[in-house]
């Protein structure tokens, strides 16, 4: 049976990683909707059953969940695995071209003087360089976007509330495969937590990763409201954050597609 | 064993060309011996009182029955057995006696080794207020006698090394069983024995050897000339690497956190330490980004910026034959050669060209309507505030060049861009396996409470987790 994939993400980072990814979903696709709010806890709900049921129940076959796991992502699995991972990888790739214009789009709106085809090319740069250096680094760099928040928070003491419109209901498909955490769940299935970073066991692994990830994006709900009643799309800070948030999710989407391409590719690289 | 004639003639040999290479005949009739030593080097006191003196007194007194060894009378001598470890104690500033000597040995090195080395004076680039005035030496044996003064416990192990072909360099690797990672302690060890080179004339070249990386920007490896910074460390589970004839000790890992931490913390209140690192973080975030973003939103994102502050810079440049980008680069570069001249130059001459530098220059450009105030703030402040992190202050210094540049051509996405990458590149990066960015990045609760925000020394009361790999109490708490 082939090796289990050592790429290590903490709980925590997990957390960060999935408030990133949903956080950016809705910050690219700009939609001030009251169903994008509601959106992301669909979303969760759908998965975490989803992903409850399949990590819980699944494994019975196998004497250890965490050998199942790893059979899942690395080794030649079972044909329906293999029809459930090749369905998210292409669920994936969507997402990655589409972020990848969004993000492109939206860097090219602030930044007008750069052509659309030059920014499209430095944004898929900037994601491949981070992307390159593996999911745990990409996990600790999701981790520092909480220090983003102060300096938000700074400037929205001192702003104006802003009113929000809660009458468009438009591209609520389109919203939908945006803030899809499809890969998010490909992301439980190589993440091994590492015991050290906790201070007690974990006694039931797929509890505390859905209960992070719905973390996450009750996270996201109520970032999303305070930022957007706070500062404003035009605040420069929230452009910031909302471009760290799309550059976690594209180079994080990179890493999912890339990762049963080039299985050879982590391994061979110096790990973290 | 061999005649001692023929081993002086193999000293003479060997030492030939070598005027400060001598050799000490004491002939008592039947037993003839000879003490080979470098002048200066031994110390000639030393040489009389330990052995010259008892020996002389012990065949005066036809007392030399007794093994030679035991007329000696300094604590610390070696058996030797052949000719090339009387060599290397001769070249350690050892004096050798061998002759006559009726034991079945080849030689006897004695310590007579000249301790001429400057007192424990508090270093000149790490001074405190309230603290330690002591510092490290150039002695290697010192160093670690200042350390165990420190910690007076059995726990405090110390394994020793000989590196460089030529120098052999006496290199020592402490560290706190029980504390330590096992596995930090075996990859220190391993990476230094594993060094091959001709010379260590400073630990600054183990540095280089052992570091993480070919050439990282950060610093993976701490150094520090303060003992009590260097226990401080140690108590952390951090390894000490002590190399003799360097006054700066080593500490591994090294994080990013460590910057921000100066040694007078823990003697103030932790609500001005907390204060005053908050200050630093600050302070490090301005002097890398602040000329950078300036650049990027006054050149290329003109509207997102306020209309009185556009308009104050603007007129502030009117008539300024340069664009920004161009106006901040040079003056960065000038700033820079007049702070290097201001180092290197004898201090008479380095404080008279950093006033001219700073003062007429700078009020010079402004009124030739070469460069503007705003500009000159800006570096100015940016200049400042690197000094308050010296172990990155030359790494900022480049890194802030390439975000000017980048963030001049593509704005505020370069500036984004570079950023990221750059954090990026500090999560990815380890130092001996530890995480660079810890506690931060992966979140460690226990390190987090000496990262920014400084909790009371009895609050602290695990070690940072992160480094020792397992749980290691280290305070009760407070009591009343």
């Amino acid at each position: 049976m082939a090796e289990c994939s050592k790429s290590k993400v903490t709980v925590v980072q997990l957390f960060f990683l999935s408030f990133s990814y949903v956080f950016s979903g809705l910050f690219l696709i700009r939609e001030r909707s009251f169903l994008s709010f509601l959106l992301p806890l669909a979303a969760v709900l759908v998965f975490s059953l989803f992903g409850y049921f399949f990590l819980q129940c699944a494994p019975r076959t196998f004497t250890e969940k965490e050998r199942f796991l790893c059979f899942l992502s690395c080794g030649k699995p079972h044909f329906v695995s293999r029809l459930l991972m090749t369905f998210l990888i292409f669920l994936s790739a969507a997402e990655m071209i589409l972020t990848w214009i969004l993000f492109a789009y939206s860097v090219h709106s602030f930044s007008a003087f750069l052509s659309f085809s030059l920014t499209a090319a430095l944004v898929l740069l900037l994601a491949l360089f981070i992307g390159s250096h593996g999911l745990t680094a990409l996990g600790r760099f999701s981790e520092l976007s909480v220090f983003l928040i102060a300096p938000l928070f700074f400037r929205t003491v001192f702003c104006d509330f802003e009113a929000v419109d809660f009458g468009a209901f438009s591209s609520d498909l389109y919203a939908l495969l945006v803030v899809t955490p499809a890969p998010l769940f490909y992301l439980f299935s190589m993440t091994v937590p590492a015991s050290t970073s906790m201070p007690k066991p974990i006694k039931n692994l797929s509890v505390v990763l859905i209960c992070a990830f719905s973390g996450a994006a009750l996270a996201v709900l109520c970032a999303f409201l305070f930022l957007l009643f706070g500062t404003g799309e035009r605040s420069v800070f929230y452009l910031l954050f909302g471009w760290m948030a799309s550059v976690i999710r594209l180079s994080f989407l990179l890493c999912v597609c890339t990762a049963d391409s080039f299985p050879s590719r982590f391994g061979k690289r110096k790990r973290v | 064993m061999m005649d001692g004639e023929k081993i002086k003639e193999k000293f003479f040999t060997v030492f030939s060309d070598m005027a400060d290479f001598a050799v000490r005949e004491l002939d008592f009739g039947k037993t003839k011996l000879y003490i080979a030593y470098f002048v200066g080097f031994s110390s000639r006191e030393y040489m009389n009182r330990y052995l010259i003196e008892p020996i002389s007194r012990a065949y005066a007194a036809r007392e030399a029955v007794v093994p030679l060894s035991s007329l000696i009378t300094n604590i610390k001598i070696e058996k030797l057995q052949d000719f090339t470890s009387a060599k290397d104690a001769v070249l350690a500033g050892n004096a050798v006696l061998f002759g006559d000597i009726r034991e079945d040995i080849f030689g006897i090195s004695v310590f007579t080794k000249n301790d001429t080395g400057r007192a424990t004076n508090e270093p000149d680039t790490e001074n405190v207020i309230r603290g330690p005035h002591e510092g490290f030496t150039e002695s290697g044996e010192n160093n670690v006698v200042l350390l165990r003064r420190r910690l007076h416990s059995e726990k405090l192990k110390r394994r020793g090394f000989t590196v460089g072909n030529i120098s052999k360099t006496d290199v020592s690797v402490l560290y706190m069983e029980g504390i330590a990672k096992n596995e930090l302690v075996s990859e220190v060890c391993r990476r230094i024995s594993e060094i091959e080179t001709d010379a260590i004339l400073d630990s600054g070249y183990i540095e280089m050897f052992i570091q993480d990386g070919k050439a990282p920007f950060y610093p993976t490896l701490g150094n520090s000339e303060r003992p009590d910074k260097i226990a401080a460390k140690l108590m952390e589970g951090r390894v000490a690497v002590v190399v003799d004839g360097s006054p700066v000790v080593l500490s591994a890992p090294y994080l990013f956190c460590e910057a921000f931490q100066v040694t007078e913390d823990y003697a103030k209140s932790p609500w001005y330490a907390t204060f005053i690192r908050l200050l630093r973080c600050v302070a490090y975030f301005t002097a890398l980004y602040l000329p950078s973003l300036f650049v990027a939103l006054f050149v290329r994102h003109k509207d997102v910026l306020p209309e009185y502050l556009l308009s104050s810079v603007t007129e502030a440049r009117e008539k300024l034959p340069f664009s920004l980008f161009w106006e901040v680069l040079v003056i960065f570069l000038i700033f820079e050669a007049v702070r290097e001249v201001g180092l290197r130059m004898p201090k008479a001459v380095g404080s008279a060209v950093g006033l001219v530098g700073s003062l007429i220059l700078g009020d010079s450009a402004i009124k030739a309507g070469i460069t503007s105030a705003p500009v000159l703030i800006v570096v100015a402040l940016a200049a400042v505030c690197n000094f308050m992190i010296p172990p990155y202050m030359n790494a900022n210094i480049l890194y802030r060049f390439f975000m000017i540049v980048i963030s001049g051509a593509l704005g505020l996405f370069g500036f984004f861009a570079a950023v990221a990458a750059a954090a990026v590149m500090l999560c990815a990066k380890s130092s001996f396996g530890i995480p660079y960015l810890s506690p931060i990045a992966p979140i460690d609760p226990c390190g987090l409470k000496d990262f920014i925000y400084m909790a009371p020394i009895w609050a602290m009361k695990r070690a940072p987790i992160s480094i020792t790999g397992k749980t290691v109490r280290r305070t009760n708490g407070k009591n009343g």
